[in-house]
């Protein structure tokens, strides 16, 4: 049995009177691509909000790699990789430049880093454009660097908050290939979505949440074979 | 399918709801979900896929079967 790198138990979020998350439990498992698919406003962001230890959980038991992310926030964040729904790219740097200093929150390894750079670069086709304005990149480019920087530390889950979002559907396609890519290497993904296809495409496993709280588990064409029949 | 109320009601009425069928109403459109091959016998009674068209299940109708089509925000 495949251990679960993210375990989450009766997990509960307020804010005030207001329940965002309502005693949720899930386990994503090293190697697989879980999905948590919600409309908007069903809890999905608060969700990952917590596990990568951005906001306290309220109520519940909430395990990264083994450590709890209420105690060890610092270690937990540092064997995450986060790709933000928003872009949050530093424009006075270059591409290059993004990733190097995000590395340095890592305290990593001069040589190291620019291994692992070389590498995300190559990875998401933007080995040529390693010394652009990040302002002079494409909207898919902008995504693509993004995705890149999130693997510079060399995370064992890396947490996907609606990545294809306002992307055209050849940028879309473009990361969903390298998103398969990065599975096919054993990458643990957790990855939150309005693209059902996506979700079908990408997620071994899902979640579909409401109001806060989980309303199905399962693989993808299970889930449709169940609700909306063969 | 979409097709006049008259004309929908008739051929719904050979497929009951219940039984592996399950049929959503939204606006003038009609959805019917299950039902193993009365799907496409439906369909296939209409004759026409611009008002009756058989495709497979998705996650997308799973999604909104599940939480509604209603906004939340």
């Amino acid at each position: 049995m495949t251990s679960a790198l993210i375990e989450a138990r009766g997990l509960v979020k307020h804010y005030g009177d207001f329940v965002a998350v309502d005693d949720i439990s899930f386990d994503i498992r090293e190697g697989e691509c879980f999905g948590v698919l919600g409309p908007n406003g069903a809890g999905k962001t608060t969700t990952i909000r917590m596990i990568t230890a951005t906001s306290p959980v309220t109520a519940g038991t909430l395990r990264v790699a083994g450590l709890d992310v209420a105690s060890e926030p610092r270690k937990v964040k540092a064997v995450l990789g986060v790709v933000p729904q928003d872009d949050n790219l530093d424009p006075d740097l270059l591409v290059r430049q993004n990733l190097e200093v995000y590395a340095r929150y890592f305290g990593l390894d001069r040589d190291e880093v620019r291994q692992r750079i070389d590498e995300a670069l190559d990875l998401f086709q933007l080995d040529d454009r390693a010394d652009s304005n990040v302002d002079d990149l494409s909207g898919g480019m902008q995504r693509r660097l993004t995705i890149a920087r999130a693997l510079v530390n060399d995370p064992q889950v890396l947490i996907l908050d609606e990545p294809t979002t306002g992307l055209d559907p050849q940028a879309r396609h473009l990361v969903w290939q390298q998103l398969r890519l990065l599975k096919s290497r054993g990458v643990t993904m957790l990855l939150t979505t309005h693209y059902m296809e996506e979700a079908t495409h990408l997620c071994d496993r899902l979640v579909i949440m409401h109001r806060g709280k989980i309303l199905v588990e399962g693989r993808p064409y299970d889930l449709v074979a169940e609700v909306a029949g063969p | 399918m979409r097709l006049p109320p008259r004309e929908r009601d008739a051929l719904l009425a050979e497929f009951p709801q219940g039984d592996g069928v399950m049929v959503e109403q939204v606006e003038d459109l009609t959805y019917v979900f299950g039902g193993g091959d009365a799907s496409a016998m439906a369909a296939e009674r209409v004759g026409d896929p611009h008002r009756a068209h058989l495709r497979p299940g998705n996650m997308e109708d799973v999604f909104l079967l599940l939480t509604g089509r209603g906004l939340l925000d």
